[in-house]
């Protein structure tokens, strides 16, 4: 594999792993981008290198430590990682999900985050569940100065909608998706009235059909244990990977015509104008034999 | 694709008894995905092996009545293909083009045939007297061509592209195997064998193990030259 | 009643997924398995010292190996004695591919474990290692049908489908495609049908 030329991609900050992660060297030898790298703590500083032939360190690229994770880039982007201001509140437990790896592209990864009508059935008994399977009207707009997607007042019905809950509940959701690998969900706080409780994914693209994909979750939630907290999330999630491993084609499709859409698919068809729009071509179906490439 | 196995032809994809209502599988003809189930009013269909909506592997589906369901967001298809529901919007009528590409199918002789472009003739019938008595489905780990090649050579006649009738000695009396080969892929082929039920219809559980035994034997045979031509 | 569980594990599926079948309650103990390593502290070691799960504890006694599991609770809660019978022929077979369900089989999941989690495994090993082991089991099952049999051993589920049955599923996780194998699929459907069936991330219900 080598190193994209698509330089909307390489032009990201990128996640590449938790800083623990990166502190125990279980993260020294990754990829991004087609791009062999090495990141490591030299101290409290990220670092991060492109790996030579030899295996040595190269080319060194700017990295920084940013909600307990270590971001780089491979070229130079014009804004900072997304500005999360709930971080600063008291009170908030970050749980940090772990790195999973994912065979598929990272624009499918972030448009299965973004969609509600497979909750009841991906995630059968806890997002979702026939028959309550309608998906109203929601907002889709996108913010300026920043460029970023946000869809609101987004509602479903979810049997269980936290670790922390009991019962059944109308969730209700915003989605932000700040670039084309990271994507943000705000729900409604089961345990503090009128909170939002964060859960995100740093899609780490290491090729075009495969990923590491960092999950965080920011929540008030006094009483689950942190296995609790973890294990919900990582049910989700893992119950998507096993659909994400099996669409085809890997890429996503970025015309229309290629996938048909229902209204319920507003923010995927949101997504795929603005990757268009941006150039994007890393991750996409581009009708030939290197898009599909595993 | 090759003249033996033709661009316009039928080929096996399994047992017609191997797929009851309600049962969905994945199948590989000339390394295109495609999937086969039966509904519950006994029809088999053949489909390409991906929903329209997502890309989403149909194979991971489930049968819901006569209708096939996509499992990434529940869409229902109907024995013609076409969508007839979609949860997230349970009161709209699903447009007319929202259908899966569909392959000519048919459960013939004891096996599901599927249509690789458009054959001249129907599927093939049971080419031996009797009735067929499936017996079992073996994948081989070899090219089509080459698993043609060792069949062909026990065969008596090639029925039709890719499918052999035998003759074998089951204890004392002559028995006839039928066995077709679904060219899967580059390097992958299935074989389905078909026997004939014995007039009274007695021991058709020893005559399919003794079946089975001689397919397995086959099918490692086959892999077992295979690896000896790759090494060589 | 009480097990020592993680959510992701096909090991302690197998567990969760018996005590539905066979209807009986318990306390779960969420273990940080990943990424918080949990099951290698020193606290847990002293629950079970080769740091693994799923461990079962059930008043003075402490078990761990699902296999192991599996025999106990069948034993002590199966009143029809279907999971586990008494017949000594079935407790062989039975004994044969929970042997084989501990050891062959789990070369899936060591795939499972390099392709999702990082670990470090020879995949092409594994995965050929997996396949060879799901053609043994397909070629048995195949004439196990042919006998008008619909499980591993005997006339009923028992243990042994239960023992067998996750990583056979989960093959997909790991790079380890299904389709070649029929009676396995076939099998897979009848287990998903027992009453009381449960699924885990990466089985779907039907």
């Amino acid at each position: 594999m080598t190193r994209t030329t698509d330089s909307v991609a390489l032009n990201e900050w990128q996640a590449v792993g938790t800083v623990e992660e990166i502190a125990s060297g279980k993260r020294r030898n990754t990829r991004l981008l087609g791009q062999d790298i090495i990141v490591e703590l030299d101290g409290d500083r990220p670092r991060m290198f492109e790996t030579n032939a030899d295996g040595g360190m190269g080319t060194e690229h700017p990295a920084q430590i940013h909600y307990g994770h270590v971001w780089t880039t491979l070229g130079s982007p014009e804004k900072p990682p997304l500005d999360m201001p709930e971080f600063q509140e008291e009170g908030r437990r970050l749980v940090k999900v772990g790195a999973v790896t994912v065979r598929a592209s990272a624009l499918r990864i972030v448009e299965n985050f973004l969609d509600m009508s497979h909750f009841p059935y991906v995630h059968t008994g806890i997002l979702g569940e026939e028959p309550v399977t309608e998906v109203n009207d929601y907002k889709i707009e996108i913010r300026e100065p920043e460029d970023e997607i946000w869809t609101t007042d987004c509602s479903f019905f979810q049997p269980q909608a936290a670790a922390s809950a009991d019962d059944g509940q109308i969730s209700e959701y915003m989605y932000r998706v700040s670039s084309p690998f990271v994507t943000v969900l705000y729900k409604t706080c089961p345990v503090v009235d009128g909170a939002w409780d964060l859960v995100g994914i740093f899609v780490q693209p290491k090729d075009e059909a495969e990923c590491d994909v960092h999950t965080f979750m920011l929540v008030f939630d006094d009483t689950s244990t942190m296995a609790d907290l973890v294990h919900f999330q990582q049910e989700i999630f893992l119950q998507d990977r096993s659909i994400l491993e099996n669409q085809i084609p890997p890429g996503l499709p970025l015309d229309p015509k290629d996938e048909m859409a229902i209204k319920a698919d507003g923010s995927s068809m949101m997504y795929r104008r603005w990757l268009r729009k941006k150039g994007l071509t890393f991750g996409t179906y581009r009708g030939s034999e290197s898009s599909q490439a595993a | 694709m090759s003249d033996e196995f033709p661009d316009n032809a039928w080929y096996a994809v399994g047992g017609s008894d191997a797929l009851a209502s309600g049962d969905v599988i994945p199948v590989h003809l000339f390394g295109e995905e495609r999937v086969a189930w039966r509904g519950d009013d006994g029809q088999s269909h053949v489909w390409q092996n991906r929903c329209v909506h997502r890309g989403m592997r149909l194979q991971y589906g489930f049968v819901d009545g006569d209708r096939l369901a996509c499992r990434y967001h529940g869409w229902r298809f109907g024995g013609d293909a076409r969508c007839e529901v979609i949860p997230a919007h349970p009161h709209m009528t699903p447009p007319d083009d929202y259908c899966i590409p569909a392959f000519q199918s048919a459960d013939q002789g004891g096996l599901i045939w599927t249509a690789a472009g458009t054959p001249d003739e129907p599927p093939p019938e049971f080419p031996a007297g009797g009735e067929p008595l499936f017996c079992r489905t073996a994948a081989v780990s070899a090219s089509p061509a080459a698993t043609r090649q060792y069949v062909c050579r026990l065969a008596t006649q090639e029925v039709a592209p890719g499918y052999f009738l035998m003759t074998n000695t089951y204890e004392t009396s002559e028995l006839t195997l039928a066995v077709a080969i679904q060219p899967s892929g580059k390097d992958c082929a299935q074989l389905h064998v078909v026997s004939a039920i014995t007039t009274d219809g007695t021991g058709t559980q020893a005559l399919r193990l003794y079946a089975s035994a001689w397919t397995r034997r086959i099918r490692n045979a086959i892999e077992e030259q295979n690896r000896k031509e790759v090494v060589a | 009643m009480r097990l020592y569980d993680y959510i992701l594990s096909g090991s302690c599926y197998k567990v969760r997924l018996f005590l539905s079948m066979i209807g009986k309650d318990y306390e779960t103990v969420p273990v940080d398995y990943y990424p918080g390593g949990e099951h290698k502290t020193p606290e847990f070691l002293e629950i079970n010292p080769l740091g693994q799960i799923p461990v079962l504890t059930d008043e003075e006694l402490t078990l761990r190996d699902a296999q192991a599991i599996l025999v106990y609770l069948a034993g002590k809660y199966d009143a029809d004695r279907t999971w586990y019978p008494e017949d000594p022929r079935l407790q062989g077979e039975i004994a044969m591919w929970l042997s084989f369900a501990g050891g062959e089989i789990m070369n899936s999941s060591a795939a499972r474990l390099h392709d999702m989690l990082f670990y470090d495994f020879d995949i092409d090993k594994v995965r050929a290692a997996a396949h060879a082991a799901f053609r043994v089991l397909d070629d048995h099952l195949t004439d196990r049908e042919i006998l008008g049999r619909h499980w591993i051993v005997g006339e009923n589920p028992t243990v042994a489908d239960i023992a067998c049955f996750p990583y056979v599923a989960l093959s997909g996780d790991g790079g380890i495609s299904l389709d070649d194998y029929h009676a396995i699929r076939r099998w897979i459907s009848r287990v998903k049908r027992i009453p009381g069936f449960i699924v885990m991330p990466g089985i779907h219900a039907n």
